[in-house]
């Protein structure tokens, strides 16, 4: 039964995790076809949002965090094409944690953009926008994106025009378009540097560089040529030039330029609180020039006025009731002037403008005589110390944050700087043992080499033996050669020549005595003939042949017991010619012999020590016996001397055996191939 | 009649009596000798320094391979020849001898200027009669081996002195060039050198000793 069971379990999990996977496809499939249709723009806007909302909550119990932070920001995307503004800080928000959470570095520079973007141009706190266009600012920074930085310092820079820090402002907009002039062409690239442009004219204004915020002006229109639908922004750099010129006090430049412009009343029309603010302006320089009309001047003013009122834009309204109120002030209309600066006055306390609910206040000052001037001008002093006093609790906060960042940066700096030194330490750590390596390779190489080395003198050592052995036989063939000659030569020849001689002089001779003479010298000769086949015997046994390598081995093998103070016993066969043997072979032979002699007398605790060298069945055996302690062959490691003697076996395509046991002494057996198969 | 006082030096007793047979066999009737015969150095020295004191010898027959004085003074019968020339000028040295070697027959000649000088090999009991009386009568008396080898050196241009002469011999008896500072008081350089001068006097280009020797065996120097 329960075998079976398993089974049944098993093809269960394997039903059910097709099933799984088939799933998580079709499940893939739908996220994605959502999200395609949360983006066209032919649907309304809440089937987009419920889209973008349907595929997200898919993707988050797809568990699968890359999809989930793809929907999730898309999701935000949609919430801002549709106008939920807060739905889309809120996911944006959420974007950004997960992008965190997916140490995706560009999806946390963009949302840390998009979330500065949230609170500077929605909720218009300003220092929680710049706190995250900072951070935006270091990744990109990180990531070299040099088109996302000049966009963040843009914006940052405008932020900080806002805040009136408008140093910093100007040198982020410059660095912001000196990254700009450096990037190639794209498509909104002279957007983006009208933007900076525009920006820099104004900021340049509020600093007083009025040269310097003109050419920023005519750069910015100059662009304008080259954007489509430039017209407005054209002329929205035209007004920016112009005021600077009044700032400046070139009243007339500013007066040809409102010409200019208001030749494009039709234009102008399509946004009619900038063409009342070009209005006011206009009437205002005129004001400001002196030499006007008085009535024409004011109807002009209540013109503008009455397109402010006619599209309720409350500061149109303040800008130019503060002007009326001047123009009237000007003109000894008290009552008039009063009226537009209470107006003013009471405007610019609705809609915080500073700057104008400043100058409203001054100007009621002026109007007013004893207590109530007093007091409007206590309040514009109390106004604008809490201007300056929040101007610079601003500035310091922007100080505290770009401090934060920099810690942050200067954190991140030290973090990467420690991941160097350990980078390199590992690397330094790496390159050593590389060199140690190789030094201990080196040496063992060496080692090896100098053993190979000590190997090959040894053997050369033996092969003059056997050359010096050789050398010796062949100066016993010589002596051999000469004895017999001068045996040959003083013995035998002269004893013949004797005979000879005499002989020859009995040739002649006859009688009994002559020939028994003559059968003397015979007998003679005879002897003679004896003599030769004597030396002619002894010249036929070899008398010293093959004898060297066992003369060799003899001597070695007695002089190193006499050394070890061992008996010995050396038996050889005489059927073995050494001659035809290689000399490889009887050096091998040799050294282990000396080597195992050695080994006896280090180690075996030995009395006596047998040798024998025999031939069996064409192979030659030697035999190295003794009668030391033993020792077990299973345990005891091999040694370097054992490892070198069968390799020396092994050199002549011999083979080596050892047989101990405790005790019982020791017999190392060596079997060497006599004469090859093909001799 | 003429006494002729004789002494014969071999360590053959078979080819003193060899000589004796001969000499008795062609004497002339008019001739009485009287021949001492020695073994060895030893034996003959005593005989010639006796002889000197007395009545010295005609004629003098040596061996040249003779057993060594116990003194080691002499050692050969070259030896005794010089001992007889000085104590018995007047006495006829002859040489007999198994040497046919040319470097032997020119010391020989050089050091000794034998009356008779007789190679064993290509001797006759003629011969010997020959010599014995020329020499007797007008000395010397050079048998047809050394005369050839005297009308060799003379006919070549080649100047070898003693040593080269020697090494030529040694290295002709099969002595090693390594070995040959031990028979002759040179250093092994100083023969090579002298090994390397002969090759040239004899025009060996292939530098081999075998061609060395075969040149010089041709020219009689050997």
């Amino acid at each position: 039964m329960k075998p079976l069971k398993f089974k049944f379990v098993y093809c269960l999990l394997v039903l059910s995790l097709t099933c799984f996977s088939q799933n998580k496809k079709s499940l893939l499939d739908s996220i994605i076809e959502l999200r395609r249709l949360s983006n066209q723009s032919s649907l309304t806007n809440n089937q987009r949002v419920a889209a973008a909302l349907r595929a997200n909550e898919l993707s988050k119990s797809s568990a699968h965090d890359t999809t989930y932070f793809k929907s999730d920001r898309n999701l935000s995307f949609v919430y801002l094409m549709t106008g939920n503004y807060d739905q889309f800080g809120e996911s944006t928000l959420n974007n950004l944690e997960l992008a965190t959470k997916l140490n995706d570095s560009i999806a946390i520079g963009i949302a840390n953009k998009n979330l500065g973007y949230y609170y500077y141009q929605i909720k218009e706190d300003n220092s929680t926008a710049y706190k995250y266009y900072l951070n935006a600012l270091i990744y990109f920074d990180a990531l070299s994106n040099l088109r996302e930085q000049a966009e963040i310092l843009t914006s940052i820079a405008a932020i900080q025009d806002d805040e009136k820090d408008y140093l910093g402002s100007e040198q982020n907009a410059i660095e912001a378009l000196k990254i700009l002039n450096s990037l190639d062409y794209y498509k909104d690239q002279y957007l983006d540097k009208y933007l900076v442009l525009n920006l820099l004219g104004i900021v340049s204004l509020k600093l007083g560089n009025y040269e310097e915020s003109i050419s920023y002006h005519n750069q910015a229109i100059e662009l304008t040529k080259r954007l489509k639908n430039n017209y407005y922004l054209n002329l929205q750099s035209k007004n920016n030039l112009a005021i600077t010129y009044r700032d400046k006090g070139d009243l007339e430049t500013t007066l040809s330029i409102y010409r200019e412009l208001l030749e494009e009343t039709e234009v102008l029309k399509k946004d009619m609180s900038f063409y009342a603010l070009v209005l006011e302006n206009y009437a205002f320089t005129k004001f400001l020039y002196g030499n006007y009309e008085y009535k024409t001047l004011e109807s002009d003013l209540k013109y503008a006025l009455k397109i402010g009122d006619s599209i309720e834009d409350q500061y149109t309204i303040l800008a130019v009731s503060i002007d009326l109120a001047k123009f009237y002030k000007a003109n000894k209309k008290k009552d008039s002037a009063l009226k537009y600066a209470k107006e003013s006055y009471k405007i610019s306390k609705d809609i915080p403008i500073n700057d104008l609910y400043l100058e409203s206040m001054l100007i009621l000052a002026n109007l007013t005589k004893g207590e109530e001037s007093k007091s409007y001008l206590e309040e514009h002093i109390a106004l604008s110390d809490s201007l300056l006093d929040r101007e610079r609790k601003v500035r310091n906060k922007f100080a505290r944050i770009k401090y934060g960042t920099d810690q942050l940066e200067a954190k991140n700096k030290q973090i990467s700087k420690e991941n160097l030194y350990l980078l390199i330490l590992s690397i330094g750590l790496l390159l050593t043992a590389i060199l140690v390596y190789l030094v201990i390779s080196q040496r063992a190489k060496n080692r090896k080499l100098r053993l190979v080395q000590v190997q090959q003198k040894a053997n050369e050592a033996i092969y003059n033996l056997l050359l010096g052995q050789q050398d010796k036989v062949d100066e016993a063939r010589a002596k051999e050669k000469i004895r017999v000659s001068k045996e040959l030569h003083d013995g035998v020849l002269g004893r013949l020549f004797g005979a000879r001689l005499s002989l020859d002089v009995m040739n002649s001779k006859e009688g009994k005595e002559a020939v028994k003479t003559r059968a003397n010298y015979i007998a003679q000769l005879k002897t003679i003939e004896e003599d030769i086949r004597k030396i002619s015997h002894e010249l036929n046994t070899d008398f010293v042949a093959g004898s060297g390598f066992i003369e060799i081995l003899t001597e070695l093998i007695e002089t190193q017991s006499k050394a070890y103070g061992l008996g010995h016993e050396f038996k050889y066969d005489f059927d073995i010619s050494w001659d035809l043997v290689p000399n490889k072979t009887k050096i091998n032979m040799y050294r282990i012999i000396q080597e195992s002699m050695q080994n006896i007398f280090k180690h075996a605790e030995a009395k006596t020590i047998k040798i024998s060298i025999s031939l069996e069945k064409n192979v030659i055996c030697l035999d190295i016996i003794d009668d030391g302690i033993g020792f077990d062959t299973s345990k005891s490691k091999k040694g370097i001397g054992l490892k070198n003697m069968t390799s020396r076996a092994a050199d002549c395509d011999g083979t080596i055996t050892l047989s101990s046991q405790i005790n019982q002494g020791s017999t190392i057996n060596v079997k060497i191939p006599y004469l090859s198969e093909t001799l | 009649m003429t006494d002729i006082k004789i002494l014969m030096v071999d360590d053959h007793p078979i080819i003193l009596e060899g000589y004796q047979n001969v000499l008795m066999a062609v004497k002339k009737e008019n001739q009485t000798l009287h021949i001492d015969t020695a073994n060895n150095c030893d034996t003959a020295v005593i005989m010639i320094e006796r002889a000197a004191k007395a009545r010295p010898y005609d004629v003098c027959f040596f061996d040249i391979s003779l057993p060594a004085s116990e003194d080691g003074r002499y050692t050969s019968g070259e030896d005794l020849a010089l001992l007889a020339k000085k104590l018995l000028p007047a006495t006829k040295i002859v040489i007999l001898t198994m040497f046919n070697e040319s470097f032997r027959i020119h010391n020989i000649i050089k050091e000794i200027e034998p009356d008779g000088f007789l190679i064993k090999s290509d001797l006759t009991s003629v011969e010997l009669a020959d010599a014995f009386h020329q020499i007797i009568k007008s000395p010397p008396y050079y048998s047809t081996t050394v005369n050839n080898f005297i009308k060799k050196t003379i006919s070549s241009e080649i100047y070898v002195d003693d040593i080269n002469r020697k090494i030529l011999h040694l290295l002709s008896q099969g002595i090693k060039t390594r070995s040959l500072s031990e028979y002759i008081g040179l250093t092994t350089s100083a023969i090579e050198k002298r090994k390397k001068q002969l090759k040239l006097l004899f025009l060996v280009s292939d530098g081999k000793d075998e061609t060395l020797l075969e040149e010089a065996r041709q020219r009689g120097y050997l």
